[in-house]
């Protein structure tokens, strides 16, 4: 298929995982602001934008720790327009949603009508509202629906669309985007648990993300109903049959590369194998014994970012001069 | 009393009350905004992407009107065809004076580049869009739009939306198909493929997203099964045309293109093009890739040399035109100069190369202070423009805020050749919204009805 066509797919997949994670982790800040510390409030928000590598526009939201402030419920109106109406900020959902959206505009011809129209009806909804609009009456709804929107689209797209590259390169866009984002979810949560600031507020994090990403059950289930941290973290990052884990996700996109064979640029696919296969002996051998869980997510948040590099350079801005021709 | 051909659409309207017929407009609308059916315009300020007003009533035309509408588009193609394929080589119509020398050669649209280049199939146009009124009981071309055509894609919109809100008078007329136009498409792009190739590599380029009709360039290249390509997938090596796979490059053979010649190769044309494929006019020159249609069509769909088009038919077919065109004053004509001025307030004044309804001047809607500044404006460049005059444009009933209204209409048939010209029963129908507007085209704010074309 074109290239460039492969190059949306991708992006689909990437901006429509991002919804879905920015969707989860908001509703569960909604929740924290119904029942939760002021600590823990400010500590949501900031595991919010700092792993989304994002920042509010909002002068004084962003110079929190200069005014000797924190983030509490008194900006939380304004933090959460950031993350869901906020074009200006990319990581908001509209801004995911929309971009998601165009990508997809261009790519009609390659999905299906039936996943046009599911993603147009939502896009639609959600570009009708406004913070004011949802704050008021069900903010943890609207997120929840935000997230169902996604799981939607994606059971039609898993329903509708033919098995070829297409189907390939938006998965391996979304599965990307998650390992890139659980990865740098677990590192703040790492980061947090080490230092003095947080150090209360372990259960609560810890807990939360396990329901927030589908494994509290399954946590329940092996380890019983005592947080352990090491063995949350644990759980989320290389659980085999945990779909929101990350090493479910290395494999997967693992076996699509090898579905995909060889790359244009030869060189670039030969790294992108290498790098995923670098992750996944890092997330399945070196993990459970290493002491420095902090330096192998940091190691990993890299060759995750560098594998993304080599996918766009094998297949999508491939040089001429490096191609195989037919 | 309505025409025969409409008397079971009266029956049906009569029978359906206010609330069925406003619930069925709802519905089509609401076709065409889920799946984003769009075009696109441009404000002063911004890009607005918008949904194509469709209205719910069919426009009926029966089978006999239109057999003889098919005669004479398929006739009015091949003249134009052979026409250009002329200029281009011998230009005999030139040295035998049915057209003067210069209306040809200084037309803006004239490219000189395609001197000499052999056309595949002796077909430069190979999908045409040409528009038609009714006018007085008969059918006349408005214009014909040789270059790159759009609104089929609306045409097959507006028919899948519409006929599942009427299915029993759907049946009762026994409409013909225009959903076959994807099929017929391809055929014909087939055909222009290099050295006769079987399976050839097509593709639809397309300026981009920004584009008016992206919309609709999407939707041919689904309907064809081609790669939608932009100038930058594209490159040209040893005189061959690439486009960028997953798999490498890969050969291609026919291009349709939705881009205008001025952007087409910046090393012929325009330099500052970034839409374009460096060299692909080269490889085009080779014989090594189509292009449909082919660069310089516009010469032959200039409102300046629209006025030649039933000398043309008799020139080179010897027949006499089944289709009438408008009655129209070249303003480079001293007496039909001097006739738009006397007569300013009855004509309608174009310019020669435009398209979309951009810059028509309408006597009867301007001031006499307006009038007499275009005069000047005429008497300064009078090459530029042409008249016509105002036209009694047929009105078809469109239900219009809850009730049936009139409003004028046209179409817009698309004629497909390549070894021979063909088209679908049906055309793309548009209407002059507001009341008593004649301004039809989709640019300009104009909407759009599904066209029946049902056995008498």
């Amino acid at each position: 298929m074109l290239a460039r066509s492969a190059q949306g797919l991708y992006w689909i997949g990437r901006y429509l995982k991002r919804v879905e994670h920015i969707s989860r982790l908001m509703e569960l800040q909604m929740n924290a602001l119904v029942d939760c510390t002021w600590d823990q409030i400010h500590f949501g928000w900031l595991r919010l934008f700092t792993h989304l590598k994002s920042a509010p526009h909002n002068e004084e939201l962003v110079n929190w720790e200069q005014h000797g402030d924190s983030w509490g419920l008194t900006d939380s109106f304004a933090l959460a327009d950031e993350l869901s109406f906020t074009l200006e900020n990319d990581s908001s959902i509209l801004s995911c949603f929309t971009m998601g959206r165009e990508n997809a505009r261009q790519m009609r011809h390659c999905i299906s009508s039936e996943m046009w129209i599911c993603l147009n009806k939502a896009y639609f909804e959600l570009r009708d509202l406004s913070i004011e609009d949802i704050w008021t009456t069900d903010p943890i709804q609207f997120y929840a629906n935000r997230v169902q929107d996604v799981n939607t689209l994606m059971g039609v797209c898993a329903a509708t669309l033919y098995r070829d590259e297409r189907w390939e390169f938006l998965q391996i866009g979304r599965l990307i985007e998650h390992a890139q984002l659980m990865l740098a979810l677990m590192l703040f949560q790492r980061k947090s648990a080490d230092s003095n600031e947080f150090q209360d507020l372990e259960h609560y994090d810890w807990w939360s993300l396990l329901h927030c990403f589908q494994a509290d059950e399954a946590y329940q289930h092996y380890f019983g109903a005592k947080i352990q941290p090491e063995h949350v973290m644990n759980m989320l990052v290389t659980d085999r049959l945990l779909p929101n884990s990350v090493d479910f996700s290395l494999n997967q996109i693992a076996e699509r590369l090898t579905e995909l064979g060889v790359a244009p640029a030869t060189r670039h696919g030969a790294m992108a194998n290498r790098f995923i296969g670098r992750l996944v002996a890092l997330v399945r051998f070196e993990w459970p014994d290493a002491e420095n869980k902090t330096r192998m997510l940091t190691l990993a948040e890299s060759l995750a970012l560098k594998l993304h590099d080599h996918i766009a350079a094998a297949w999508f801005n491939y040089e001429v001069d490096d191609s195989v021709r037919f | 009393m309505p025409h025969a051909h409409n008397q079971h659409l009266f029956q049906h309207l009569t029978a359906t009350s206010v609330e069925e017929l406003e619930s069925i407009q709802e519905r089509v609308t609401r076709t065409f905004s889920s799946q984003s059916i769009s075009f696109t315009l441009y404000g002063e300020d911004e890009i607005t992407e918008r949904i194509i007003p469709i209205d719910c009533i069919p426009r009926i035309i029966p089978s006999s009107e239109w057999n003889v509408l098919e005669a004479g588009l398929i006739q009015r193609i091949t003249a134009l065809n052979k026409f250009i394929v002329d200029i281009y080589g011998p230009a005999k119509i030139l040295a035998d004076g049915v057209i003067p020398i210069d209306h040809v050669r200084s037309c803006p649209q004239y490219r000189i580049e395609m001197q000499g280049v052999s056309i595949p199939l002796g077909a430069p146009v190979g999908i045409c869009g040409t528009d038609l009124v009714r006018v007085n009981g008969g059918f006349r071309v408005l214009e014909d739009n040789l270059r790159v055509p759009s609104g089929v894609s609306y045409m097959i919109a507006n028919r899948q939306a519409t006929k599942t809100n009427f299915r029993e008078l759907y049946r009762k007329y026994r409409v013909r198909d225009v959903e076959k136009y994807g099929a017929l498409l391809y055929e014909t792009l087939r055909e222009f493929a290099p050295s006769g190739l079987n399976d050839p590599c097509i593709v639809l380029l397309t300026p981009g997203v920004f584009n008016a009709a992206f919309y609709e360039h999407m939707f041919l290249a689904d309907e064809i099964g081609a790669e939608l390509v932009e100038g930058r997938d594209l490159l040209v090596n040893d005189g061959y045309v690439y486009m960028r796979t997953t798999s490498g490059l890969r050969k291609v053979d026919v291009i349709y293109r939705r881009i205008d010649d001025d952007f087409i190769d910046p090393l012929f044309y325009r330099q500052d093009s970034v839409l374009g494929v460096p060299g692909l006019m080269h490889a085009y020159r080779k014989g090594n890739v189509a292009l449909v249609n082919a660069p310089g069509t516009g010469i032959a769909d200039d409102k300046s040399i629209y006025a030649y088009v039933p000398d043309m038919i008799r020139y080179y077919l010897s027949e006499d035109p089944i289709l009438q065109n408008v009655e129209t004053y070249l303003c480079r004509r001293p007496q039909d100069l001097e006739y738009t001025l006397d007569n300013l307030a009855q004509l309608v004044v174009k310019p020669v190369g435009g398209s979309g309804g951009y810059g028509l001047f309408i006597g009867s809607e301007k001031t006499p202070a307006e009038r007499d500044a275009f005069a000047e404006i005429l008497r300064e460049q009078p090459d530029l423009y042409i008249a016509q005059p105002k036209l009694a444009i047929s009105r078809a009933p469109c239900w219009i805020e809850r009730n049936i209204e009139p409003r004028c209409v046209d179409l817009r048939p698309f004629i497909l050749t390549g070894h021979e010209s063909r088209l679908v029963g049906g055309a793309f129908c548009r209407i002059a919204l507001p009341r008593g507007s004649l301004v039809v085209n989709s640019s300009q704010g104009g909407g759009a009805k599904d066209l029946w074309v049902v056995k008498n």
